[in-house]
């Protein structure tokens, strides 16, 4: 039996062609599989750089037919390694356009794998002067404020 | 991904502090936000106004909650001298006007304020408290709530059907809209002699501002003990009952029921405690002049049965706390235990004399807790000591949350 092929087209023009098992990990892009085959799919809001990250990801994540639920530890593992080291290689802005992507196409493993990434950076920093530097994030509040917050929940500062 | 399912409508683009439009967007920051251990809670709200007003909304933190363990400050200690309360006329002791009727021995500034402000003089008596929140009162009279975020207390409209002697119990309940919603649950307390296997309640509910009366069926007699501190876990309250027993109501069941269980075997304790296990479960502790003992009340298949957690022998505790011990005297004073932590098996509080410390299960290390109050004069023996915890969880004054629209 042929496996159904589709086509892809990001934001800026790059063509993914992925079949169907990749489609269907997108909760967004599934419907598509009655409509579309032979056609291209324009993704508007995702490049051709993040989209070719969300298809490798998928086609990694591809789920065997007729395997049970309870896969061997062993593929398990191995698939959580090819993940850590899959996130972790990309630099903080590639990963916060991997997020906006995976939640529109609504790819739930790799919205959560992404996020994960993310708050283990805040979870790695000293303070929250660390945190906004390595987010990129600029402070809104104004000394007066800041220290009303200190003072509010002082306790849990100790 | 729940959030983002239920937070569409408030998506938007608000104070772009951020060239990721991830973290500007309350969906996908929410979501990387419950990820982070409670640890790191404090540190997260000072990075943007944006972030505090995140996780100080009702509706993250239920979210967080459902995740994560809360965690609890401990406020101070409420003293509730049972002399005072309920009891036939004839036998109540009149309380001294000098002194307070809800003294509170503080162990944070918050403590502090609320004794200098006198914010609880007029309330009454304490009965019960929940998540911070607190139920006080004068039994038949006027029942008060007050919350310690707000400074602000509420009076429970007047309940309908009137019990001579009662238990009570606060229920507060977190919902992702409106923040807590809370019950107040009054049990009608006869004599042993009058027992029966119909029990009176009343529940106020915040929700309907309405008392709603029931009559709770039980498999044999029952007579709950008036004037006691009993316990609620996760919508179940638990009441001592006459007779060595717990008795056991789910308010949430349709079906009205009341069960009664008894208590595990004690003979002569001078102390007994209710609390809340790590785990959910209902805790149970005992103590006299030489043991204390630790129960936990675990479902096994289909049937509740006590398992023992851990028995303490107070003269050897003090033989592996030599500096606490001299301090104390404890040759010389009786120990005792006081109270449970909140959803805690780890420690308990135990006193001697007016020394009140923490007691850590695994490392038989005891610890002082320091309190204000110590001048204040009244009888250990004739009273309860009720730690008071408030939710550990970041406040957002007003003022900070006109700005931005969550």
């Amino acid at each position: 039996m042929t496996k159904e092929m589709f086509t892809l087209k990001s934001s800026d023009g790059f063509l993914f062609v992925v079949d169907e098992a990749v489609v269907h990990q997108s909760v967004t892009l599934s419907p598509m599989v009655q409509d579309c085959a032979g056609r291209e799919y324009p993704i508007n809001n995702v490049t051709g750089k993040i989209l070719n990250l969300v298809v490798e990801y998928c086609k990694n994540h591809v789920v065997v037919d007729g395997g049970d639920s309870s896969s061997s530890s062993s593929s398990g593992d191995a698939l959580k390694k090819w993940d850590d080291e899959f996130i972790t290689q990309m630099d903080l802005s590639t990963v916060y356009d991997l997020i906006m992507a995976a939640n529109y196409l609504i790819i739930k493993g790799l919205f959560d794998l992404a996020c994960q990434r993310v708050a283990d950076e805040i979870a790695a920093c000293k303070d929250h002067e660390e945190i906004r530097a390595t987010l990129g994030i600029v402070s809104d509040y104004t000394a007066e404020e800041e220290a009303e917050v200190l003072k509010e929940n002082e306790w849990a500062f100790d | 991904m729940s959030c983002s399912v239920r937070a569409k409508t408030r998506l938007g683009m608000e104070s772009n502090l951020s060239v990721h439009e991830v973290l500007n967007t309350f969906d996908t920051l929410s979501e990387i936000l419950l990820l982070l251990p409670p640890e790191e809670t404090y540190k997260l709200i000072l990075v943007s106004k944006r972030w505090l007003q995140i996780i100080s909304s009702p509706f993250f933190r239920h979210a967080y909650l459902a995740r994560w363990k809360p965690n609890f400050h401990l406020i101070g200690f409420f003293i509730s001298n049972t002399s005072y309360v309920g009891k036939k006329h004839v036998e109540r002791v009149r309380r001294p006007r000098s002194e307070s009727s809800m003294p509170l021995l503080s162990t944070s500034s918050l403590g502090d304020e609320v004794e200098t402000s006198g914010a609880l003089k007029k309330l009454g008596y304490y009965i019960d408290s929940s998540n911070g929140v607190l139920l006080c009162g004068r039994h038949p009279k006027a029942y008060y709530l007050w919350d310690p975020v707000t400074r602000k207390q509420h009076k429970i409209p007047r309940h309908r059907v009137h019990f001579e002697e009662v238990c009570m119990s606060l229920i507060t309940e977190d919902c992702p809209v409106e923040g807590f919603s809370y019950k107040v649950v009054r049990g009608e307390c006869v004599s042993y002699a009058a027992q029966s296997s119909k029990v009176r309640v009343e529940i106020y509910s915040s929700k309907t501002t309405t008392w709603s009366y029931s009559e709770l069926a039980c498999n044999e007699a029952v007579s709950l003990t008036p004037w006691t501190a009993g316990r609620v876990i996760k919508g179940v309250v638990y009441w001592y009952a006459t007779g060595g027993k717990v008795a056991i109501y789910d308010t949430e069941d349709e079906e009205k029921r009341i069960d009664v269980i008894k208590l595990p075997k004690t003979f002569n304790y001078d102390e007994q405690v209710l609390g809340e296990s790590s785990d959910g479960c209902l805790q149970y502790g005992w103590s006299n002049k030489s043991v204390m003992e630790i129960w936990e009340l675990e479902k096994v298949g289909e049937v509740l049965e006590w398992s023992i957690q851990f028995k303490v022998n107070f003269k050897a505790m003090w033989r592996l706390n030599p500096v606490e011990s001299a301090r104390f005297s404890t040759r010389t004073k009786e120990t005792q235990l006081l109270a449970f932590f909140n959803q805690n098996s780890d420690s308990v509080f135990i006193r001697c004399d007016s020394h009140i410390c923490v007691f850590d299960v695994k490392t038989q290390r005891v610890e002082e807790v320091q309190y204000q109050g110590r001048g204040s004069s009244f009888v250990w023996d004739y009273c309860k000591v009720l730690p008071y915890f408030q939710l550990s969880w970041p406040c957002c004054s007003s003022s900070l949350l006109e700005e931005g629209n969550i």
